[in-house]
């Protein structure tokens, strides 16, 4: 619901499909920050990637999978 | 090592039901809306985006109105603090209120108060997700405000930087609108042979685009340049081009011809399709964003301003 209303933020065709899958990211990065964090009950995970990934701000992980998306794509 | 755990709020309104929601908030007047605040739904990101879209299109029409139901916005998520929405969303929608309020404050030429507005917009965008595109269209605003405050060195200088940070976003009509502030700054300083080559450029952006209305005001800004430099045929065919797409959007504001700095403080005729002459009385310093709120008023009462005085 959150990112349906996004699409529509500031009228129709506002947001460009770029912004959008970088905003898609952060979020998705956000929750998914959030949920680990909960499920290790503030203690380290013993995989230190993910220890790694946890303490890095969620924006800046999005901004990073972004990049590596536009490498990727065709 | 911490982090927000993010709650789950209840069932939000579909997108339909969030309008319906919103043309019931719009009916209802002020004070009777924070007793309602349930019925009406008023705390639903549904019903707060629909609002927002609805007031959008009103700024040059109704720009009173939107000034009005944007404050109360504004106020009603801020104070107090109501957690609506999910995410950002309470600060964008923060962000968002404040905007249209400064916007429809610059249309009114309220400049102090719009100023104000523009700063509580920065405000809440600065929080949101990707907060760059938001915070682009309030520099946007902020530049148009300086050119109604004839800070025409300012606004030159600063439009390159905007017009590329929308064209990064993909922000193409946004990117226009830029420039159409590049050409109303150089026409304001008298510089007209650049403010042609600027709309010139601008009609071409806007057929390839599909804007109607950016390519409608540019053919309407082009005509009153021509008629500026004395060049009649210049300005006849700007005119033909101007008035099917205009009269297509339903726009006389942007028929409203500039009037040149030397026949500010004359009475001037202008004539209007559909509505016939209507006489302005263009006093001292009078500027197009003035004489357009003139016109708008006189329109919204359907009947002709004459002659106007000086505020």
């Amino acid at each position: 619901m959150w990112f349906q209303r996004l699409g529509r933020r500031g009228g129709a065709g506002h947001m460009p499909a770029k912004m959008l899958r970088l905003s898609l990211l952060s979020a998705a990065c956000q929750y998914g920050r959030s949920f680990q964090l909960w499920k290790l009950g503030g203690k380290p995970s013993p995989d230190k990637s993910l220890n790694d990934v946890l303490s890095r701000e969620p924006e800046e992980v999005a901004t990073d999978l972004d990049l590596r998306f536009g490498k990727e794509a065709p | 090592m911490t982090g927000r755990v993010i709650r789950f709020p209840r069932l939000p309104l579909s997108s339909e039901s969030g309008r319906e929601a919103a043309e019931k908030v719009l009916a209802t007047p002020f004070e009777r809306r924070y007793e309602m605040a349930e019925a009406l739904q008023l705390e639903d990101p549904e019903t707060i985006l629909s609002l927002c879209l609805h007031l959008r299109p009103k700024l040059e029409s109704s720009p009173s109105l939107v000034r009005d139901e944007a404050e109360f916005l504004y106020r009603y998520i801020q104070t107090p603090r109501r957690d609506i929405g999910l995410f950002d969303e309470r600060e964008y929608f923060l962000g968002e209120a404040a905007l249209l309020a400064g916007t429809a404050c610059r249309q009114l030429s309220r400049r102090d108060e719009a100023h104000v507005w523009f700063d509580r917009a920065e405000a809440g965008f600065r929080h949101t997700i990707n907060a760059v595109a938001d915070l682009s269209r309030l520099s946007y605003q902020r530049l148009a405000e300086r050119v109604e405050e004839r800070q025409f060195d300012v606004v030159l200088e600063m439009l390159p930087a905007l017009i590329e940070s929308f064209q990064q976003l993909e922000m193409h009509d946004e990117a226009l609108k830029c420039r159409f502030l590049e050409g109303m700054a150089l026409l304001e300083s008298d510089e007209l042979t650049s403010a042609v080559r600027v709309f010139d450029e601008i009609v071409a952006e806007a057929e390839r685009l599909g804007n109607s209305r950016l390519l409608g005001t540019a053919f309407a800004t082009l005509t009153n340049i021509y008629g500026m430099m004395g060049n009649a045929e210049g300005a006849l065919a700007a005119s033909a081009r101007a008035i099917p797409v205009l009269r297509r959007l339903d726009d006389r504001v942007a028929l409203v011809p500039e009037v040149p700095r030397r026949d500010r403080g004359r009475v001037v005729r202008v004539v209007l399709p559909d509505l016939g002459p209507v006489a302005l009385a263009v006093v001292g310093r009078l500027d197009l964003a003035s004489i357009r709120t003139l016109f708008r008023m006189s329109s919204e009462r359907r009947s002709a301003v004459s002659p106007a005085h000086a505020p």
